[in-house]
């Protein structure tokens, strides 16, 4: 293994100086650098084409501006010599610039991306074990059409409805009985094409989930929840108990009574440690993100007494799901915590929730839950935006594998051994069926790096891609190897890596 | 075995209490909470005003008076920050500073300026504002620091400035000219006046400024040198409080790299108070700026004018004002002497057949209702004064199509003629390959054969090498007499189709050194008439602007000028 890392990196270092070489002349070729200068009608014109002329070395022949950015470049690798990525045509630093983008990028497109892993692997799941059922055909149609739409065109229409349509609703937060009962129709369908089985079953599910949403939807707004929102502790309770319920099912079943014993154990000490913890976390002296992870430090821990009290013979599946349970419960009690933030947040900016520009409000005066609102409010429209495309790749993905997994010879002999179908699928065919999703996720996080070029631009972030694009419309070479430096080390970094996971997850494989 | 169940059912007995507790106890303490919080909420209502202003460009250094600091965006937000003598006005007429100081005309030979510094100006660090900084401002932009000194984004009328007259701790400066100098009244504006204290302090430097105005090629000013070059480059996201002061209403506050930048009302501003104390400049890309209006996270926009952003911004009716407007920019045809129109009649033929009344009502009016053709090469239509200066230049000939005048002159001819202009395959200038479309149809009936040879590289290669027969181009112009006549004086670089008239370089002369206002007008006026006798350019029409405000917003006057839209930002406010 250690000689295949070895031969990989070497491999990759020669790529990477060839191809730096290539894009650079490139770049340098792509048009007049002094462009925007000729137009200049000020006396001083000539002054400042020197300028610019010695900053860029444009007097020098190409390979030796490159031997000179790749001097620098040395910097970041060799211990005790600065990290130079040269200047911009502005005299700014590069490597700066860098990494201010490097950092927007990953803030834009990490969610996002989890969001478009888990949502997509759910739903190729789901739509596999249903195929060609309703549900089935819905999914794969819906990933088409995003997979299909122009994202900017998705984007202006996120901001009109989601945004600004979404805010004005805001201003007087009230569910009509008609829009309640389509929301219902919704909720209804999919609950009906998902539960699958016979035609009673389905309808029940239908009706059952349907007349649940309008229900709900219905009250919620007679009692003005949506200007107050919050969970509450009945909401965080079940929440969390069904979630218990959910993760002892797919971890063990319902019949091995240990393990659900300890989930509902877990979670009926998250819901009492709620009524501490809440006016903890709010009080401002202490909202902090070091105490909502010193507390899931907590969580966990007293997860893992529990199942460890309660799991019987069962004690490594049920400390896994307690602990699982107990992140649940926790993740319910921080919603709570920033749903009761939102009237606060509403206030501070003027009753525009969602924003639909930018990273952050400039000059935001909040307390710390509404700044995490606020960091959200502005994540939503462009994490929905990217999730919404990379979706598609990702449900079909796991359908796929998913199926060809389902229709393998283990799986006929699992069945076959008496095996109940929830460890057929989650322990037999799921797990064989996400590995090649590895290499799919890891060159996605590698092509994201380089920045979502678009939806930088229309929902105003400076992240990679708004670097790429302005140093290459300005034929400035530094930051556009800059962006390429960043995007490739990512790409070669993420195919080793995803490699060696293959290794570890595939037994089959030796390096 | 037993003990297990037991144990189990004792737990799903707690869980189903505790479910029971909680939900009793919601119903009271979940809405209560929540309720105080709302309460809380509106109790911090947003009592620190501010207005928030949609711009492009990002913000790059302190100091735009270096080659690499000379950026628009530099210049827009520095505005409110470097003050300067005099200001830009939205007519395009410079409007004395009273704030900062007064400066008068002593005598006209040797021209000699007197400026007075308000006794109460202070940087935002305390220190006075005085001759020292005069001297900087002096040293920096007049060239004389000699080769390894300061490089100035502009030096013209500074070098030809004798030293500032002044002592150390004056507020009182007297400027002589060495030559007669048209644009005296634009000198030491917005921007130019730098802390020189700061310079000194960063640099180390032993003595002032005013010490080295004597011997300006002094070797102990490289250090200095140094730091107004360099010392200024911000990193992004990166204010560096401790050297960057205020001499205007607002000073720079807070910076996050890539979102924004505030402005906030400088404590020590002795002049008009502001209104608003906070203004916050975001930086978003014109597509976006609309929506943003609209969902209340911008009060302020005026992106480059597009159909579409014009279209939605109509859209919002009432919810917001929109204006449309004028920019100092107009776009024109130049003949190429050195060509085929070195021959007057084909020229007279060309100007007789481009449909410039159609271009107008075309291109820019949808935009721009009250656009119309450009008649002059140094005054817009938007400003007071136009219509005195326009007549009788002889371009309105020119404002119809006369396809038979044109064919009458070309008598048979059927000469090729090559447009050339800034062609981007990657970002085709819409406006400028329709206004080629109307040029080659109505041209082609007349008996041109007009050609599109738009190129990438048109000025960088084409142009400076004559490869063209008429470029097609706009000038951002200045409304200073300096700054315009490169386009039309013999051997200039800006002079791309190489005309050259004895008479216009001697006007332009005589206007870059006369320094009353009306006799500066009068030269330009026998200039742009010529200019028109000899067809040197066709002017076709000025870039049209818009411009949008949140409904509870004042104050907010647009300002197609260098000074944009800050330009009286301490009179801004909210309804």
């Amino acid at each position: 293994m250690g000689v295949l890392v070895a031969r990989r990196l070497f491999i990759s270092t020669v790529t990477l100086l060839m191809s730096s070489f290539l894009v650079f002349v490139l770049v340098v070729n792509s048009g007049d650098p002094l462009a925007n200068l000729r137009n200049d009608t000020s006396p001083e014109r000539d002054t400042k084409i020197a300028r610019r002329i010695a900053i860029l070395h444009l007097d020098e022949p190409v390979p030796q501006r490159y031997l000179k950015w790749l001097r620098g470049v040395t910097g970041c690798v060799v211990p005790g010599r600065d990290c130079d990525l040269g200047t911009t045509v502005n005299d700014q630093s590069v490597t700066a610039l860098v990494s201010e983008a490097l950092g927007a990028t990953l803030r834009l497109v990490t969610a996002a991306l989890v969001l478009a892993i888990v949502l997509g692997v759910a739903a190729g799941l789901v739509s596999a074990l249903r195929q060609y059922s309703g549900f089935d055909h819905t999914v794969s149609f819906t990933a088409f059409l995003f997979f299909s739409l122009p994202l900017f065109w998705v984007a202006v229409l996120l901001k009109q409805y989601l945004a600004i349509g979404a805010n004005n609703w805001f201003a007087e937060p009230r569910i009509g009985l008609a829009s309640a009962l389509a929301v219902a129709a919704v909720t209804g369908g999919a609950a009906g094409a998902l539960v699958g089985g016979d035609r009673r079953r389905r309808w029940l599910a239908r009706v059952t989930a349907g007349g649940l949403t309008a229900t709900i939807l219905v009250q919620l707004s007679r009692e003005d929840w949506f200007r107050r929102p919050a969970l509450g502790q009945a909401g965080i309770a079940v929440l969390s108990l069904g979630s218990a319920l959910g993760i002892a099912y797919l971890s063990a079943g319902l019949g091995r009574r240990a393990v659900l014993v300890s989930c509902l154990a877990t979670a009926t000490e998250g819901c009492l440690a709620q009524v501490v913890v809440t006016p903890w976390l709010q009080d401002p002296l202490w909202a902090s993100w070091t105490n909502v992870l010193l507390l899931l430090l907590v969580a966990l821990l007293a997860a893992a007494v529990t199942g460890v009290a309660l799991g019987a013979q069962d004690r490594g599946t049920a400390v896994r799901a307690s602990m699982v349970t107990a992140a649940a419960t926790g993740a319910f009690i921080l919603i709570d915590i920033l749903l009761r933030a939102v009237p606060g947040y509403a206030a501070l900016v003027n009753g525009r929730i969602i924003a639909t520009i930018g990273s952050q409000t400039p000059e935001f005066a909040g307390g710390f839950w509404e700044q995490q609102l606020d960091i959200l409010a502005h994540l939503l429209l462009p994490t929905l935006a990217v999730t919404l495309v990379t979706f598609a790749s990702y449900s079909r993905y796991s359908r796929g594998t998913m199926l060809e997994a389902m229709s393998q010879d283990y799986v006929r002999t699992a069945r076959s051994k008496g095996l109940p179908e929830r460890v057929v699928v989650v322990r037999h065919a799921l797990r064989n069926a996400l590995i090649p999703l590895t290499t799919v996720a890891a060159m996605d996080v590698g092509a994201l790096l380089g920045g979502a070029v678009i939806t930088e631009h229309v929902f105003g972030w400076r992240g990679m891609g708004t670097l790429f694009l302005g140093g290459l419309l300005q034929v400035d070479p530094n930051p556009v190897m800059g962006f390429f430096l960043v995007t490739v080390v990512a790409v070669i970094a993420l195919n080793l890596v995803a490699d060696l996971a293959y290794a570890l997850l595939d037994p089959r494989i030796r390096l | 075995m037993s003990t297990n169940s037991t144990r189990a059912r004792a737990v799903a007995l707690l869980a189903g209490a505790a479910l029971a507790v909680s939900a009793c106890a919601t119903s009271a303490s979940g809405g209560g909470s929540a309720s105080s919080h709302g309460s809380s909420g509106a109790a911090s209502a947003p009592t620190n005003k501010a207005i928030t202003w949609a711009y492009e460009q990002e913000f790059s250094q302190y100091n735009m008076n270096t080659p690499a600091g000379d950026t628009v965006a530099n210049r827009v937000h520095l505005g409110p920050v470097l003050s300067g003598f005099w200001e830009f006005r939205p007519d395009g007429s410079l409007q004395p500073n009273t704030d900062f100081g007064t400066y008068v005309k002593v005598k006209d030979n040797p021209l000699t300026v007197k400026y007075s510094i308000n006794p109460g100006a202070v940087w935002s660090d305390g220190k006075p504002i005085d001759c020292d900084d005069i001297v900087l401002a002096w040293l920096a932009h007049s060239g004389v620091t000699g080769a390894t000194g300061f490089s100035a984004a502009r030096t013209v009328g500074y070098d030809q400035q004798d030293r500032p007259a002044c002592t150390a701790g004056s507020r009182e400066v007297t400027v002589t000219y060495r030559t007669r100098f048209a644009d005296w009244a634009a000198m030491y504006g917005p921007g130019e006046i730098m802390p020189a204290h700061i310079v000194e302090q960063r640099a180390g430097m032993t003595r002032t400024f005013v010490d080295y105005a004597a011997t300006p090629t002094s070797p102990d000013l490289a250090k200095a040198v140094n730091f107004y070059d360099k010392g200024w480059a911000l990193t992004p996201g990166q204010l560096r409080k401790d050297i960057i002061p205020s001499s205007g209403p607002y000073q720079l506050d807070a910076w996050t790299a890539g979102q924004s930048l505030t402005l906030k009302a400088n404590p020590r501003w002795w002049g008009t108070p502001v209104k608003i104390p906070t203004i916050v400049i975001r930086y978003i890309s014109g597509t976006a700026q609309a929506q943003a209006l609209q969902n209340g996270e911008v009060q302020v926009m005026d992106p480059q004018p597009q159909t579409d952003i014009v279209n939605q911004l109509k859209a919002m009716g009432q919810a917001v004002t929109f204006t449309t407007g004028d920019q100092f920019t107009y776009e024109h045809l130049s003949f190429n002497f050195k060509g085929q129109f070195a021959d007057a009649s084909l020229r007279e033929a060309f100007a007789r057949c481009v449909p410039r009344q159609q271009i107008v009502d075309n291109l820019i009016k949808p935009q721009n209702a009250r656009a119309q053709i450009m008649e002059t090469r140094f005054v817009f239509p938007f400003q007071p004064g136009y219509a005195a200066f326009a007549a009788g230049l002889g371009g309105a000939q020119y404002d119809t199509v006369d396809l038979a005048g044109a064919k009458k002159l070309l008598a048979g001819r059927t000469p090729t003629v090559r447009i050339g202009w800034l062609k981007n395959p990657d970002k085709i200038n819409k406006r400028r390959a329709d206004t080629l479309a109307l040029i080659q149809s109505s041209c082609g009936q007349a008996g041109f054969k007009v050609v599109d040879a738009g190129t990438p590289t048109f000025f960088e290669k084409e142009a400076p090498a004559g490869n063209f027969d008429v470029g097609m181009m706009a000038w951002v112009a200045s409304q200073l007499v300096s700054d315009s006549a490169g386009a039309h004086m013999t051997g200039s670089g800006d002079n791309y189709g190489k005309y050259s008239d004895p008479q216009v370089d001697a006007l332009f002369k005589r206007a870059m050194s006369e320094t009353e206002t009306a006799k500066q007008t009068a030269l330009l006026k026998q200039i742009d008439t010529l200019l028109w006798k000899d067809l040197e350019s066709i002017p076709l029409f000025t870039f049209p602007a818009i411009f949008a405000l949140a409904k509870n917003t004042e104050g907010v006057v647009y300002n197609a000028t260098v000074a944009n839209l800050l330009w009286n930002v301490g009179s801004w406010n909210l309804a």
